[in-house]
């Protein structure tokens, strides 16, 4: 009954603290956004010839907000920098002509709306025509609304910590005193599960180096590559080890284990697929592919050691029938 | 190969192979491993079986021509 109980508060507090940070992280009450506009004088005025982003735009931050705004690019261009809520033609709640370099808008009033940031160019005369200018553009938006959600998610979150601790250290302690019982072929099918894992592992590095060699702008930073490198060789792992019937320590709490781990790939999916679907709508949030894989991963572990239950229970019911 | 001597002999004493399993100190699958062939089993396993069987090495394990 004990033992359940701690199982239990370890699913229930470690899904909390799962979503909660990842929400948490998502959320941050600082977000950055960067990228460059290229213009052309063209005799009739200045006009894009690549814009990286359009519109330039935020999801409803709260009531108030602050830019921090940089500008980066050639002197003659001088940009002006339009702040609107709702539309990106609705009348400008701040307007401000910027040289290069970086200034702060101050608090400004939004009214919970989503804002949009517009940009124009005046021809001035010292710009030579059909040629390209560059310029690079980092805002940093600040809000309330945002740090607020992110420190209460991360308070709920770390309350969270102490029966996830107390239940893992519980289990630990009961496991301690169970003898471990396994034979000589699940410790060989355990050798050749980790030699498969090995093969995929290096195989899964070398295949991302590979990628991020062929590609300038490959999107994936050092972590995300290790992370996905990671959660491939332990899927890889616990799917061969279960295949191969090897020693797993998992004999009573296969279903435990196939639930556990079927919510932890949802709740990754779930994740990704929502902050994608906010990035569709103009946010500018983290959205980490490495949660993409981890999502996958774990569902993979979570349905295999299902199924393997089913079929070893079927095995067993077949023999006695025979 | 399959072993069937095997399945036979743990069949005549109506055993499962959850029931040889646990006498012998192995998993259910390995018992099973060895019966369908899948598996060869060291020396040290093959005697723990046949004790458990009441059989001899040759009985359980000599492959006939």
């Amino acid at each position: 009954m004990k033992k359940k109980l701690a199982i239990i508060t370890i699913i229930i507090a470690g899904s909390i603290l799962w979503v909660l940070t990842a929400l948490a992280v998502c959320l941050r009450g600082t977000q950055t956004l960067a990228f460059t506009d290229t213009v052309q004088e063209a005799g009739s005025g200045v006009t894009y010839v690549k814009r990286s982003r359009t519109p330039v735009d935020f999801l409803p931050v709260g009531n108030e907000c602050e830019f921090e705004i940089t500008v980066d690019g050639p002197e003659e261009i001088v940009p002006t920098i339009s702040i609107s809520l709702e539309s990106s033609k609705a009348e400008p709640i701040f307007t401000k002509t910027a040289k290069n370099g970086t200034f702060k808008t101050g608090k400004l009033n939004v009214g919970n709306k989503k804002i949009f940031l517009n940009f124009d160019y005046e021809p001035l005369p010292e710009l030579d025509e059909n040629k390209d200018y560059s310029v690079r553009y980092t805002i940093e938006l600040t809000s309330g609304n945002y740090a607020l959600y992110n420190s209460i998610m991360l308070t709920l979150a770390a309350v969270c910590i102490l029966p996830l601790a107390l239940s893992i250290a519980y289990l630990i302690s009961l496991n301690e005193n169970n003898k471990k019982a396994f034979d000589e072929r699940q410790m060989k099918m355990r050798g050749k599960a980790a030699m498969t894992t090995m093969i995929v592992v290096i195989a899964t590095a070398l295949g991302l180096g590979w990628f991020s060699l062929i590609y300038n702008d490959f999107p994936l930073s050092a972590y995300e590559c290790l992370m996905i490198i990671a959660f491939i060789g332990i899927a890889t792992f616990a799917i061969t080890a279960d295949r191969y019937d090897a020693y797993m320590g998992l004999s009573n709490k296969r279903n435990v284990i196939a639930v556990m781990f079927s919510i932890i790939g949802i709740l990754d999916l779930v994740i990704f697929f929502s902050t994608l679907r906010l990035i569709r709508n103009g946010a500018e949030v983290n959205n980490r592919i490495d949660s993409l894989v981890q999502g996958i991963c774990c569902l993979s572990i979570g349905v295999e050691v299902f199924i393997k239950n089913i079929q070893n229970k079927k095995e067993a019911l077949e023999d006695e029938e025979s | 190969m399959k072993n069937l001597k095997l399945k036979a002999a743990r069949a005549a004493l109506d055993l499962s192979q959850q029931d040889l399993a646990d006498k012998v100190g192995v998993s259910r699958q390995t018992i099973n491993a060895i019966e369908k062939g899948d598996y060869n089993p060291t020396i040290k396993l093959c005697l723990a079986i046949c004790k458990a069987l009441g059989k001899t090495l040759d009985e359980l394990f000599w492959e006939d021509e």
